[in-house]
């Protein structure tokens, strides 16, 4: 897509060990110009750790970086061409917005009235007009949060990073934020590195994105990549809910996995090399189909009890507890179509799942779990 | 909420007001009566009240020893000043933000000469100076000033920079600023409001300090060896005069100094909240 162009950051085999903990594993990755880029994954995963990098607030024990084909080895975060925007906005609180925002301006000599002038134009962008002579203290959340957005972008850097700057908002606040901080970069063009916990909010933003765990890049993608063709078991368990199931590849029948004390199942073919081996065959909640047993259900189903219904909504999610034991996540989308079957907790009803082969994903790798499966809802 | 209290709370109140009372009385009826006398009408400093008068003070006006005395306290007052705030800033830093070995033993000497009687001290200064040969003099004091006002200074600065956010530290670096400017144009605006408090206490320490000054003053008197001098005389209502003046001085140094550091911590409060 890019072909020759020089991307806007390169990271060639970086590693960065603190003491005997290795935070970062011989990272390759390339962020395009004028990209949305996000790192996401749980805390401690290695993501901050790569913005410092990019930043110049920390240095890579191994292997190099580059920002706009530039090898920045060893250069003070002064003179990198790029921005931070901290995830607790780090304004200073000694100066107005205006002078906040003109500081860059002003730490590159530039004269009072084009700084005066960039700032107006740039606290017009970020809706702050007029607050110019106000101090941080006299703000809310959100528009700090712009102020810090604006003293960042005000210098035109080759890329913006931005360290969780929507996690001290309130979830309004913030996907209202989101809609803004996606207009602002199409807007101004620069390249945005976003580091988040928050796969929603990556999957909102991103052009691409990167997965990390335990300092390692799981895969790297555009949002509907990493969600409906994950990489492996851990990207796909870190986005969206999933179930899991153990079983084996079913001798003879391509396509089929073998789930023990259950029925044989559908899956994608594409991931079955032999058969009679040990695989985890992973479903995405909303992939499921859910009828009352016996209801024109196709030939091959699971079959359980219906235990808990939680409608949420535009959305229901189910549990339903296998025949062996195991309790699935059904979401059932509540539109005019599938609202009118009726499914009720009460009476225990037993139901019947099943799913189409492309929905299953068959891993045989053991999963690199995120530490907190419980945030991924 | 209700508001109704048991009887032996409201008499247990009373209690502690007058508890306190007394203890304010203590601390401040010497003074007050300090004040007081200096304004009497009568050669000896005691009661009966004899009337109201100023003439103690116009006295001062026409002292000129009083006069060459103040000039030195403030000569070694502002010196002192400088040299304490400028090395205990100094010290601050490394102090709360580098670790190396041994860093609490190196706060506690630090601080150590905060507890150490003015009296040892004088001794020991003037024990040091007669064997270095150093004559007697503004220098003398100077330096003995320096040594027992330096803890204040490092520990008034210190308070405020634990309290500093350092990623406006990196926000500055990052917007391009190199590390002098980071420190001219973040780190000090910030912690200022320290150093300032700092300087005015020890201008304040350095103006009133008796014992070691006596011991390394040479012929060089103080405002406080001044009026040690008077007092051998017996209570001269001039000196009530003059250590009203200079307690009206002290009192008004010490409320600018709490009252820039109060603002200053409040600004930074302010600052770093988040929404």
């Amino acid at each position: 897509m890019t072909g020759n162009v020089t991307p806007a950051v390169e990271l060639c085999g970086v590693s960065k060990r603190f003491g005997s903990t290795v935070a970062l594993h011989h990272m390759d990755l390339i962020i395009h110009k004028g990209e949305f880029f996000s790192l996401l994954g749980p805390s401690g995963c290695g993501k901050t750790t790569t913005l410092n990098l990019i930043g110049g607030f920390e240095t890579a024990s191994a292997g190099a970086v580059r920002i706009d084909g530039q090898e920045v080895q060893g250069v003070p975060p002064y003179r990198r061409p790029v921005n931070t925007v901290f995830q607790s906005y780090a304004l200073f609180p000694h100066m107005t917005v205006a002078e906040n925002v003109g500081f860059g301006l002003r730490m590159k000599n530039m004269s009072m009235d084009l700084r005066r002038t960039a700032v107006t134009e740039m606290l017009r962008l970020v809706s702050l007009e007029g607050y110019g002579d106000r101090r941080p203290s006299q703000l809310s959340g959100g528009q700090r949060q712009r102020v810090a957005l604006a003293r960042a972008l005000v210098n035109r850097p080759s890329v913006l990073l931005l360290d969780e700057p929507l996690g001290a908002l309130d979830l309004k606040l913030r996907k209202q934020m989101q809609t803004e901080l996606t207009r602002l970069q199409r807007q101004v063009g620069i390249t945005f590195i976003y580091v988040t916990h928050d796969q929603e909010e990556a999957l909102a933003m991103s052009d691409r994105i990167a997965v990390m765990a335990h300092g390692r890049l799981l895969q790297v993608g555009t949002p509907a990549e990493i969600y409906s063709e994950p990489a492996s078991r851990g990207v796909m368990e870190f986005i969206g809910s999933v179930n899991i199931f153990q079983g084996t590849v079913a001798p003879g029948e391509a396509g089929w996995v073998d789930l023990p004390g259950l029925e044989r199942m559908p899956a994608q073919a594409t991931n079955l090399q032999a058969s009679g081996i040990q695989v985890s065959l992973l479903v995405r909640p909303e992939h499921i189909r859910i009828a009352p047993s016996g209801d024109g259900t196709p030939q091959r189903t699971l079959s359980g009890t219906l235990v808990k219904v939680t409608p949420l909504g535009f959305v229901t999610h189910c549990t339903v507890r296998l025949d062996n034991g195991q309790d699935v996540l059904v979401f059932r989308l509540n539109s005019v179509d599938e609202g009118a079957s009726s499914l009720s907790v009460a009476e225990q009803q037993r139901v019947s799942i099943w799913w189409s082969s492309a929905d299953a994903r068959v891993f045989t790798e053991n999963a690199v779990s995120p530490p907190d499966p419980s945030t991924n809802l | 909420m209700s508001r109704v209290q048991p009887s032996f709370a409201v008499s247990g109140r009373r209690l502690f007001v007058a508890y306190g009372a007394i203890g304010f009385g203590f601390l401040y009826l010497p003074i007050a009566f300090l004040v007081l006398f200096s304004f009497n009408d009568y050669i000896i400093p005691s009661l009966p009240f004899r009337g109201f008068t100023l003439k103690w003070y116009q006295e001062l006006a026409y002292d000129f020893v009083l006069h060459e005395a103040l000039a030195n306290s403030l000569f070694i007052a502002a010196f002192t000043t400088v040299i304490s705030t400028v090395l205990g800033t100094l010290a601050a830093f490394p102090l709360v933000r580098c670790t190396f070995r041994l860093k609490r033993s190196t706060r506690l000497l630090v601080l150590l000469p905060m507890v150490i009687p003015h009296f040892l001290m004088g001794v020991a200064l003037l024990l040091l100076f007669t064997y270095l040969k150093l004559p007697l003099s503004r220098l003398t004091i100077i330096l003995g000033h320096v040594v027992f006002t330096l803890p204040f200074a490092v520990l008034i600065v210190s308070a405020r920079l634990y309290g500093f956010d350092r990623t406006l530290e990196l926000a500055a670096s990052d917007l391009g600023a190199n590390p002098v400017r980071t420190f001219l144009h973040v780190t000090f605006p910030l912690i200022l409001p320290g150093v300032v408090g700092a300087a005015l206490l020890v201008f304040t320490l350095s103006m009133d300090e008796f014992m070691i000054t006596y011991f390394v003053s040479g012929q060089k008197g103080t405002l406080t060896m001044y009026m040690w001098s008077l007092l051998k005389d017996g209570i001269a209502p001039r000196v009530n005069a003059l250590a009203s003046v200079l307690l009206a001085g002290s009192f008004a140094l010490l409320l600018l100094g709490a009252w820039v550091r109060e603002r200053g911590a409040n600004a930074q409060a302010a600052g770093r909240g988040r929404a």
